[in-house]
């Protein structure tokens, strides 16, 4: 089942979150900029409190139609990063990206190296 | 060699509060191209950069260098850089946070730092020192003074709020004693013991610097312990961190080119406080400043025309503009230009300086000036009716020890705005300033206490807050309490 997720608090019609709750995908379509960082960081919140009630082993992060993600935005998911490292059980992320989108090339790999064990990068 | 814990622990606590600033000044400057927060960006990466190095944070260090390329290119093109710019910074800042929160996880530094050169190479970074990498002019702003002014003017309004604090009773109490003291952190001086330990405890990490650039330098710390403010305390660790690592790095020659000097080179530092200042000197035995080769650069950057001249103390001063650097390749330890600007910028913003003498073949001298608040005011303390705290008069007052011809009475409860109950049994005392002569209802005689300043203030106010054997009360001036009854 696949549910789509408005961004809480943004209606922002450039921007989708789908939430596929049994492959644990979530699918970021668009482009999200500075003005999206709170309700993203509040998808990130509740997503992290439901993936650990449910003891996930993992969540996928599509972005491979994710044209542009704002450096407020970055810095939320670089936060549920942080939130992870500090647990003993907990899930790791994979994410799922388009080489042919520039800003992708360089964060993404970028952003697995806060954590190699944690996040990684599927091109 | 390892460092104490308790150093480690107060760079981690150091290093996240700068990497804050960093990145408010980096959101600042993007929106407002303000040179203030520019400058500080530079000097705190650098500042970063070089104590996570001498306390052995290597992979910190590392990371650092690589923002300091990316900060270089952003400058030189005013700071309208690409998102893609922006996330790399934004990433690399909160990187080296994760590194100094948790150095212990999996991290891939080889990796990341990777990241930062592509970024770096597809923006173009040709390197220091070209005519095209001389950063645009960017508007000038307060930023960075805002918080000693603010400290300043809040520092009267800090005085009111403990008066109605200190003399509120019931309920009302409870909810200004939050008000002050939230004043009182905010405004109030930190105090902090300065030792030759203190300055020292980057002793092993400069030896391991000399070592890695091939030289022999014994360092030696002669600072007597004063007590101090925070502020100066950390203008000193600059001053120490920067001056030192200068003199390792562009002063001390190797062994084999020292000539008939000794083969280790000698590093001094001394510190004492003297006549209301703290003196701190860098001195070096090594090959002392080309001030030929000072002079060249600075024709080169266009900061002096072709045929023009500076005498020595000039040219010291262009060393110390931020970017000034006689290399032109930056390496990890120095060559950016940004770490005598950081030494005379903490400085200056106290209202110090830095100079230096140098002369060539022999070494040189870099003394850093800070003035140093008085801490302790030694003056007569005296108990009045309605007061319940502590209260001591301006050290220019003294006690008379008869009444004088023409006194002026004054009820210091009436005259900070309160009802005198005069509750306690009291007899007037007579004290002057040479100007002045009043009388001062007092319960007991005057006795000479020595008391702590916290808040301090300007001479044309009323007070200022100060402790007596941790008891929190009040130095007066008389001279400025409106509502003097004269008799």
């Amino acid at each position: 089942m696949t549910v789509r997720l408005r961004v809480p608090a943004v209606d922002d019609p450039q921007f989708v979150a789908d939430w596929d709750d049994r492959a644990r995908v979530l699918k970021l379509i668009g482009s999200a900029d500075n003005a999206t960082a709170t309700g993203l960081a509040k998808l990130f919140d509740d997503l992290h409190i439901d993936l650990l009630g449910k003891q996930a082993s993992q969540v996928t992060v599509d972005m491979r139609d994710l044209d542009f993600l704002g450096t407020a935005c970055v810095k939320e998911l670089l936060g549920w990063i942080e939130k992870l490292e500090d647990l003993t059980e907990r899930y790791t992320i994979k994410l799922r990206s388009n080489p042919t989108i520039a800003w992708q090339r360089t964060t993404l790999p970028a952003l697995s190296c806060f954590d190699t064990a944690l996040v990684t990068v599927e091109t | 060699m390892e460092l104490p814990e308790e150093i480690v622990q107060q760079f981690r606590a150091m290093a996240l509060v700068r990497i804050a600033e960093i990145e408010a000044s980096w959101a600042h400057v993007r929106s407002s191209l303000a040179e203030d927060a520019s400058l500080a960006i530079q000097r705190e990466i650098h500042t970063l950069k070089g104590e996570s190095r001498m306390v052995g944070m290597l992979d910190v260090n590392k990371v650092c260098h690589k923002l300091e390329d990316l900060v270089d290119i952003a400058r030189a093109r005013g700071y309208a850089v690409d998102d893609e710019f922006d996330l790399a910074v934004t990433m690399a800042l909160r990187f080296i946070a994760t590194l100094i929160r948790k150095p212990e996880g999996s991290r891939d530094i080889a990796g990341f730092v990777k990241q930062l050169e592509s970024v770096v190479s597809r923006h173009g970074h040709h390197g220091r020192g070209r005519p095209s990498s001389v950063p645009p002019l960017l508007r000038t702003s307060a930023a960075s003074r805002i918080t000693s002014m603010l400290r300043a003017q809040l520092g009267p309004a800090a005085v009111d709020a403990f008066i109605e604090y200190a003399t509120a009773q019931g309920p009302r109490r409870d909810r200004l004693r939050s008000s002050w003291h939230l004043l009182r952190d905010y405004v109030g001086i930190q105090r902090a013991i300065l030792t030759a330990a203190h300055l020292a405890k980057y002793k092993p990490s400069i030896a391991a610097l000399a070592r890695d650039l091939g030289k022999e330098v014994e360092v030696i710390f002669e600072v007597a312990t004063a007590e101090v403010t925070t502020e100066v305390l950390n203008a000193l660790d600059i001053a120490v961190l920067h001056l030192v690592r200068n003199a390792v790095d562009h002063g001390i020659e190797k062994p084999g080119v020292r000539g008939s000097k000794r083969p280790v080179g000698t590093v001094t530092v001394t510190g004492r406080a003297r006549d209301g200042e703290y003196v701190l000197e860098v001195t070096d035995d090594g090959n002392g400043i080309d001030f030929d080769r000072v002079c060249a650069r600075a024709v080169e950057l266009q900061l002096l025309p072709p045929a023009g001249t500076l005498d020595k103390g000039q040219l010291v001063e262009l060393m110390c503009r931020p970017g000034f650097s006689t290399r032109t390749v930056a390496s990890d330890v120095s060559g950016r230009g940004i770490g005598l600007d950081a030494v005379r910028a903490s400085a200056v913003d106290l209202g110090g300086t830095l100079s230096a003498k140098s002369d060539r073949g022999k070494g040189t001298t870099w003394t850093v000036r800070l003035p140093v608040q008085t801490l302790v005011v030694r003056n007569l303390a005296i108990r009045a009716p309605a007061l319940r705290f502590p209260i001591i008069l301006d050290p220019s007052w003294s006690l008379l020890d008869k009444r004088p011809a023409k006194p002026m009475w004054i009820d210091l409860a009436v005259g900070l705005g309160f009802t005198s109950s005069n509750s306690i049994s009291a007899s007037l005392h007579w004290f002057t300033n040479g100007e002045l002569s009043i009388g001062l209802a007092c319960g007991g005689k005057p006795t000479e206490v020595d008391a702590r300043r916290l808040v301090t203030t300007p001479p044309t106010c009323v007070g200022e807050v100060i402790t007596v054997q941790s008891v929190e009360g009040l130095l007066i001036r008389p001279e400025r309490i409106p509502g003097v009854v004269a008799t």
